[in-house]
């Protein structure tokens, strides 16, 4: 058999972080520079300096945005604080959360206002996370953070009968099930969302290369280090038995890792990752090895989000 | 079977004697002025306590359509047990029994009739493209979406389906609105329809009577009278919906004014209630009182004595 690159299907921007990119670009447009952006908006270096360039200011306090300034809410949601602190300075604000984060904000919030306790799985110091914490302000109940099995055994829960969990949207799959099992098994009566509140595209790219694993002795994961989805696929491939390895762009990929007669290699890309640096990287990819791309069926992700009306009138 | 009669002579009813009705019907409105004004008090308390559930509740002006009028007909009624009046028209005048099983069954007519008609129009909300399992968990998770207490803001029907963690297509949430709006517009066709009615039966009545003691054609006079009593039962139903509906567009008006004011919820309550429970019911009820009950029923009443004066042998 030949050995070629296998392109995953789907994989790249997913429906929320093309959003986000939109709403920046469109403020630059309309506005012009500087637009101020709380965070990245997309974990994901080109993406990033490119709007840089643009006249994005990416900032982590809102001390660091003037009066009158535009601000835009990154994709991964602001805690409400945030919000909170930026309508009190009466700036404009866009707010890019994507709408499958908001999901989960709305099921904190709403966990809040009920007094419940809430177990939330997902990585520490991660901005999606921290801004899913920062829903929750009761002070009858609690949130907790769980990453792993032995975060969720030193936790003391109240009421166990008044008890529920939310997850990251770009969990791995197979991991939050297993924590979740392992919360049940502790808490019996915990309840989560009715539908997991992993996202589409998280569920998608996964199962794509899970798909694929076996066909591929090395996956090449086209994302940045700082995005939790690209981590999962790389750690999903390498699960899978696959050698794996997270690239920015095609500089990052090491000739040595390609020597002494390797297999088929599958590529995919993290839900922040452009189309233009899977491109590169496959070129890259085909020059190195001489191997041919080929696309491989997948799931057909036509979700699309608007991007805010205030924005769209302005166009 | 019954038995019907052509003999008797013909009695004109003249425009005097209409006049003569609508004056009888005047003096008897004064005689019922102080039940109706405790009536009209009972009425306003209710519409101040669904107005403070209303903006309570997100989904209050829902309640508000849907219970106003059942539970607003009961209390007249149940006033009009409390004080001796009789509320009912001429439906109950040849059916001896107590007067609350009449009131039972008055408002079992109402509420059954009313049941029907929304039952009827949910099932047609609920036969969209989605299953019943489906379409209750949409409205179901809506109803979290907008109590959880955090502002969300949808930029598409893509990002209500992602907030709302539901597995449709845009083209599914489409079909479900627009058989919610089918439901609305069926809802709002009954009101209407039976508005109008509400409004033409006084005519119907003194129509009728008219008619009849001209052209002494007493089949005529039966499915007329089959309609007088159909006519009878409705007005309750009519006249709960014309208020809800009513109050439903006032306290809209008055919910988004005070809705909108930066004031604490109390004051909202109390403004609420001051501004919804009298004028938006007194109007409304006052023209029951004098259009239905009264007019009708006394219309009816003289028609009768005149009928077995003139008519003779006339019974069915």
């Amino acid at each position: 058999m030949d050995n070629k690159i296998y392109l995953v299907n789907p994989r790249g921007f997913c429906a929320g972080v093309s959003r986000a990119i939109s709403i920046v670009d469109t403020a630059l447009e309309r506005f012009g520079a500087p637009v101020y952006v709380r965070h990245e908006v997309v974990h994901n270096r080109y993406v990033v300096d490119s709007l840089r360039r643009k006249g994005a200011v990416f900032i982590e306090d809102l001390a660091e945005v003037p009066d009158g300034a535009i601000l835009i809410f990154s994709a991964h949601g602001v805690p409400m604080s945030v919000e909170a602190e930026a309508k009190n300075r009466n700036l404009t604000v866009f707010d890019a959360t994507c709408p499958l984060v908001s999901k989960v904000h709305v099921e904190v919030r709403a966990l809040s206002k009920r007094g419940a306790e809430v177990i939330m799985i997902g990585h520490r110091f991660h901005p999606e996370v921290e801004a899913t914490l920062g829903q929750y302000d009761n002070p009858d109940g609690g949130i907790y953070l769980v990453e792993n099995a032995q975060d969720a055994d030193r936790l003391q829960i109240r009421d166990p009968n008044n008890l529920y969990y939310v997850t990251q949207t770009t969990l791995s799959i197979t991991e939050s099930k297993t924590l979740v099992e392992h919360l049940r098994s502790l808490y019996p009566q915990i309840r989560g969302p009715r539908k997991n509140d992993i996202c589409y595209a998280t569920q998608n790219r996964q199962d794509a290369v899970r798909s694929l694993a076996h066909k591929v002795d090395l996956f090449i994961v086209v994302g940045s280090t700082s995005s939790s989805n690209s981590n999962r696929l790389r750690e999903l491939a390498e699960s899978c038995g696959c050698r794996a390895y997270l690239v920015d762009d095609e500089s990052q990929l090491d000739e040595a890792w390609f020597a002494g007669g390797i297999g088929s290699i599958g590529v995919t890309a993290g839900a922040s990752a452009p189309d233009i640096l899977i491109e590169r990287v496959v070129e890259r990819l085909k020059a190195v090895t001489g191997y041919r791309p080929e696309e491989m069926p997948g799931i057909e992700e036509k979700r699309n989000f608007e991007i805010p009306k205030d924005l769209q009138r302005s166009l | 079977m019954n038995k019907l009669s052509l003999t008797g002579s013909v009695n004109r009813v003249t425009v005097e004697q209409s006049f003569k009705w609508i004056s009888m019907a005047c003096l008897t409105m004064v005689r019922h002025s102080r039940a109706a004004l405790v009536s009209i008090l009972l009425y306003g308390i209710f519409n101040s306590l669904l107005s403070i559930l209303a903006l309570l509740t997100p989904f209050g002006n829902l309640l508000y359509i849907f219970f106003f009028p059942v539970v607003g007909s009961i209390i007249v009624n149940l006033h009009a047990a409390v004080s001796g009046d009789r509320l009912e028209p001429g439906f109950y005048h040849g059916f001896r029994a107590p007067h609350f099983v009449r009131l039972l069954i008055s408002n079992l007519w109402l509420f059954v009739a009313f049941l029907l008609v929304v039952a009827a129009a949910a099932m047609y909300w609920m036969n969209s493209s989605l299953s019943l399992e489906q379409n209750v968990e949409v409205y179901k998770r809506f109803m979290e979406l907008m109590s959880s207490g955090r502002p969300v803001q949808f930029n598409g029907l893509n990002d209500l389906i992602a907030m709302l963690g539901v597995n449709i297509s845009t083209w599914e949430l489409v079909d479900l609105f627009r058989h919610l709006m089918a439901f609305i517009c069926v809802l709002m066709l009954v009101f209407t329809i039976v508005s109008l009615y509400f409004m033409l039966v006084p005519f119907f009545v003194v129509l009728t009577y008219t008619e009849v003691k001209l052209m002494r054609l007493n089949m005529y006079f039966l499915s007329f009278r089959a309609l007088i009593k159909i006519a009878n039962f409705l007005p309750y139903l009519l006249y709960g919906s014309v208020v809800g509906l009513g109050s439903l567009m006032y306290m809209g008006c008055v919910g988004m004014l005070l809705g909108g004011l930066p004031l604490p919820l109390p004051f909202k309550v109390v403004a609420t209630c001051l501004l919804n429970a009298p004028a938006s019911v007194f109007l409304i009820h006052s023209l029951y009182f004098a259009f239905i009950d009264l007019f009708c029923d006394t219309a009816y009443k003289q028609s009768c004595r005149n009928e077995s004066h003139d008519m003779g042998v006339m019974k069915i």
